[in-house]
């Protein structure tokens, strides 16, 4: 079996079992502060070994996510050193994805003229993993600057003409620019899928990915459309890879007054979910398809790729929900309130 | 010996002389009240316990205070109303809170000045004051500290007038202060926000150098450490003052309080209560004797015959001293019913026996018998007083083994006596007791045979006892079972042993297939016998589908169990086996072998590990073939524990 052995999936469904559960997110929901939800979570075993330098009364709360956002990205780094087989490749596509983001919190903040925010948002624990010099690209005060900065990478080479004609105009499309970068991620995974594994192993990985990628094409699908833009449009916005999403679902999809038909539409393609719960946004809806059949993969997959693929994904969403659940408290909600915009 | 007999006693009076009655019946320590919930009348003790606000209060006195609960004799106390009992609480707790305040306090004050210390701490480095530091006009000035990662960060800022001062650096964090203009402090603050730079604000009245200050400081937080270790002293003085006085009021206001709590299991009508319970008969005579001396009250005292027993009764066992201790496996598996048989006698000495074989040595055994001595003495540990049994019969087999801490040179093994080794067929005398493995084996398949026809007997006595004929005649373990086991069991002996063959075609149809067709037909049968009509009716499929299965498991569980007792065969060659690889550790396993001290501290150490592990396998296994092996045929557990009402505070009753 490509892509390490057993232990893999031991300790993918180890790291799995250490979620936090639904009682879980219900406790953390009725906190009333930053500061008890931290404390909350430095007794969590998932993260209080990251918090434990930290005082919940005083911590900010983007140094928490911070924080948390380094856990998530200390597992996949504890991967690459324990298995030194194929789960290297895995990092490195979470690297660049990380990357890409930062690409584009750069360009935004040439665009919005607030260049000190970049760095001070910059993950630090990416620093020393990223191929970029992160930091260096904070000091870029034009697209000039960010172009040269990225010159001779494959980002470089894919946002050379935006940047390009964003310095002669003074504008940045930048979600032609997030395309392109994730394409280009997706792309580069799709590749090392093909290149690392075979048989089985390759078809089911590739499902998987293909599945996450239809997605997240429902939820692009879904913003051009409430933006006002056609299905032609929106498939050429959308991640050039597709498992069930073809042009005729995405016109369908397009034409759903609400959420519950995009769900009922979404279930005869195969993608189901509760029928009875009831999603507040599109991404809410995409994310719980997705968690469903990650789960349930996780548990019951023998390939060891997949089995940690569906755990990176995973422990995604459950940041994501962490992240929801503080600014909830931020914003005063109530602990039912959040807990309806969470994917549990 | 056995299960107790119990008396069902039942009390009636004047209500006033339901709380002496119940009082009366709590110091007895032996008996169990019985539940009036499905009686008419009323409870009598609906109302709200008086007893328990002052009981909380002082509960919550006696933690503050570090006062470990425990039962006291109460003679001396006078108190007996709620209200005086409420009015000692409040002033005690009044006492104790005035300087657990002041206590709490200081503590909390003790917390802030060290939390400021740690501050000034890392900032050491410093030899400005900070009067001049925080007084600067145009230029301001914070304290605090900045996660280490983002130090890197601000080599991007240099050009925003911020200067950073690093003093102490952490894994996690780095202290220091930062300067800025005071026209671009604004600015400042936000950006080192975003940073996460977690400021910290001192107490104005820190004038001097960090130095001066930590040392202020230090001599501030001495100062009030010495207070608060004179507070501590007041409160140690008040707990040894109030000790007894707090125990033994807190025992006896305990005592009414939960006299009161029963008084809901007494039913009270027409000025008068009554209530009922269960006690051993030979103490019932004393309870209601002491009963009756109270004015009013009334007793009657009916024994309750086994024969004629509600399930309800409760059980108590009742064993001599040498097979007590093991009521614990007993009650393990489930207390036996009322009208039933207690298996501890049995449990004893099968256990024992076991024991002794499987872990037969001398030395260990006497040392294990030692251990469960000492044990015994200074725990209260249930299975201290069983080792000091089994340790003896281990010994008593490694006399017979001639096995001491392994060594097999000291006492002759019985297999080195001539008259044994002949008389079990060898040619020879066998050197090691591997040599008489397969006797071994065959033993202790015979003990087996042995423990489960006297389980079966028992099963059947048992069931003639309870006129449950149909199984005492039909079941597996019943006649039906025995006549076949046996049979086929000494049908095996002739064949294999004496070289008799007795399958014979009378043989097996009376006493193999006729039990056999018996069993099969077991429920109609007993249905017959007892003159009962079956429950439900079962279709011809069913029942030789049903009967069949179980015809085949019972088969099966006879083969099964009595192979199972090859174990005790096998152990004994197992702790053989063990002791030669020590000897072999230790270099003494060849003659004349030369003892040293490491010979003797292997042989310490090995006997120790062994001890350690098969004394705890063995334990097990032999307590494995109780349950499943020798309970399974006759033992169904279905009692209710005896629970005498009692009075506990703490841990202690």
């Amino acid at each position: 079996m490509s892509f390490s052995s057993n232990s893999v999936i031991a300790k993918s469904r180890a790291i799995f079992g250490r979620s936090l559960t639904a009682e879980d997110f219900a406790q953390l929901c009725d906190k009333r502060s930053v500061a008890e939800a931290a404390a909350f979570l430095k007794n969590t075993s998932r993260y209080g070994e990251a918090l434990a330098g930290v005082d919940p009364r005083t911590v900010h709360r983007g140094q928490l996510e911070s924080l948390l956002d380094k856990t998530i990205f200390d597992i996949f780094d504890g991967f690459s050193r324990f298995d030194f087989t194929e789960s290297k490749w895995f990092f490195r596509e979470i690297v660049m994805q990380l990357e890409a983001e930062q690409i584009l919190c750069a360009i935004e903040a040439v665009a919005e003229g607030s260049t000190d925010s970049y760095i001070a948002a910059v993950p630090t624990f990416l620093i020393s993993r990223s191929r970029i010099d992160l930091l260096e690209l904070g000091k870029s005060r034009s697209f000039e600057d960010i172009s040269r900065r990225l010159s001779g990478t494959e980002f470089g080479r894919l946002l050379q003409p935006l940047l390009a004609e964003a310095s002669s105009t003074g504008r940045i499309n930048i979600r032609e620019c997030e395309r392109r970068l994730y394409t280009q991620y997706y792309i580069s995974c799709m590749k090392m899928v093909e290149k690392s594994c075979k048989g089985a192993q390759k078809t089911e990985l590739k499902r998987a990915f293909l599945k996450s990628i239809d997605m997240k094409n429902v939820v692009t699908c879904c913003r051009m459309r409430a933006f006002g833009f056609d299905s032609g449009s929106a498939a050429a916005q959308m991640i050039p890879f597709k498992y069930r999403l073809n042009q005729s679902v995405i016109e369908r999809l397009m034409q759903q007054p609400d959420i519950d038909r995009i769900a009922s539409e979404l279930g005869e393609l195969g993608y189901r979910t509760d029928s009875s719960a009831q999603f507040q946004t599109i991404e809410q809806l995409t994310e719980r398809i997705s968690l469903d059949y990650l789960r349930r993969t996780l548990r019951i997959s023998r390939s060891s790729a997949t089995v940690y693929f569906c755990l990176i994904e995973c422990l995604q969403i459950e940041l994501h929900n962490i992240k929801t659940v503080i600014e909830g408290i931020r914003y005063g909600l109530t602990g039912a309130q959040i807990m309806e915009m969470l994917v549990l | 010996m056995g299960i107790e007999k119990m008396s069902l006693i039942s009390v009636e009076g004047g209500a006033e002389q339901l709380d002496n009655s119940l009082m009366l019946c709590c110091e007895s320590r032996n008996f169990q009240m019985n539940d009036i919930s499905e009686k008419n009348g009323a409870p009598a003790g609906s109302a709200q316990n008086p007893y328990t606000g002052a009981y909380e209060k002082l509960r919550s006195t006696a933690a503050a205070l570090g006062i470990t609960l425990e039962f006291r004799n109460y003679d001396r106390v006078e108190m007996n109303a709620p209200e005086e009992f409420g009015n000692w609480a409040e002033e005690l707790s009044a006492g104790v809170d005035k300087i657990r305040r002041e206590h709490e306090e200081m503590l909390r004050s003790i917390e802030e000045l060290r939390r400021t210390d740690a501050c000034v701490k890392h900032l050491l480095g410093l030899n400005v004051s900070f009067k001049d530091l925080f007084g600067m006009k145009y230029v301001k000035l914070r304290v605090g500290r900045l996660p280490t990662d983002n130090l890197q960060k601000l080599d991007y800022y240099t050009n925003r007038s911020i200067h950073f001062i690093p003093f102490d650096k952490g894994p996690d964090y780095v202290w220091g202060i930062y300067l800025t203009p005071a026209d671009t402090c604004e600015f400042a603050d936000s950006l080192m926000k975003s940073l996460y730079f977690e400021r910290t604000r001192l107490p104005d009245y820190l004038d001097q150098d960090p130095k001066t200050t930590d040392e202020m400081l230090n001599k501030i937080i001495d100062d009030e450490e010495k207070l608060d270790k004179q507070l501590e002293t007041q409160m140690n003085e008040f707990r040894d003052k109030h000790r007894d006085e707090i125990l033994t009021g807190m025992s006896k206001l305990k005592f009414l309080s939960e006299c009161y709590e029963l008084r809901s299991m007494a039913l009270i009508s027409a000025g008068r209560f009554s209530f009922s319970g269960y006690c051993p008969t030979r103490l019932a005579k004393n309870l209601s004797g002491e009963l009756e001396k109270l004015p009013g009250v009334q007793t009657v005292e009916v024994p309750i015959k086994p024969k004629n027993a509600s399930p309800d009764v409760p059980v108590r066992l009742h064993n001599n001293v040498i097979f007590r201790p093991f009521e614990m496996f007993v009650k393990m598996y489930g207390l036996p019913a009322y009208n039933g048989f207690d298996p501890t006698p049995y449990v004893a000495v099968t256990y024992c026996l076991m024991f002794g074989m499987m872990f037969g040595d001398l030395g260990q055994g006497l040392l294990v018998s030692l251990l469960g001595l000492v044990l015994s003495k200074f725990t209260k540990n249930g299975l201290a007083p069983i080792m000091t049994r089994i340790g003896l019969f281990s010994a008593a087999f490694g006399v017979v083994y001639g096995s001491v801490f392994g060594i097999e040179t000291i006492i002759p093994p019985f297999f080195h006596r001539e008259n044994i080794w002949k008389a079990l067929g060898y040619t020879k005398q066998p050197e090691n007791i591997f040599q008489v493995a397969t006797t071994l084996l065959i033993v202790a398949l015979a003990i087996g045979i042995v423990l489960i026809i006297l389980s079966m007997l028992f099963n059947t006595i048992l069931n003639f006892r309870k006129r449950n004929l149909g199984e005492a005649l039909f079941a597996v373990n019943g006649v039906a079972g025995l006549v076949f086991y046996v049979s086929l069991v000494a049908a095996a002996a002739g064949m294999f042993m004496f070289g008799v063959d007795l399958f014979n075609p009378v043989y097996i149809i009376c006493l193999i297939v006729l039990p056999l067709v018996l069993i099969f037909f077991k429920h109609p049968l007993s249905n017959l016998v007892m003159g009962v009509k079956p429950a439900e009716k079962v279709s011809i499929d069913n029942f030789i589908i049903e009967n069949f299965i179980e015809l085949f498991e019972a088969a099966l569980s006879f083969l099964s169990n009595t192979m199972s007792y090859l174990r005790i065969g096998g152990f004994v060659l197992s702790h053989a086996g063990m002791m030669l690889v020590v000897a072999q550790l230790a270099g003494t396993n060849v003659p004349g072998a030369e003892i040293t001290a490491s010979t003797v501290i292997v042989y310490i150490i090995g006997n120790l590990i062994v001890m350690a592990i098969e004394g705890l396998l063995v334990g097990i296994q032999v307590l494995r073939l109780e349950f499943y092996e020798i309970f399974n045929r006759f033992y169904d557990g279905s009692g209710q524990s005896f629970r005498p009402i009692e009075i506990s505070i703490g841990t202690d009753k």
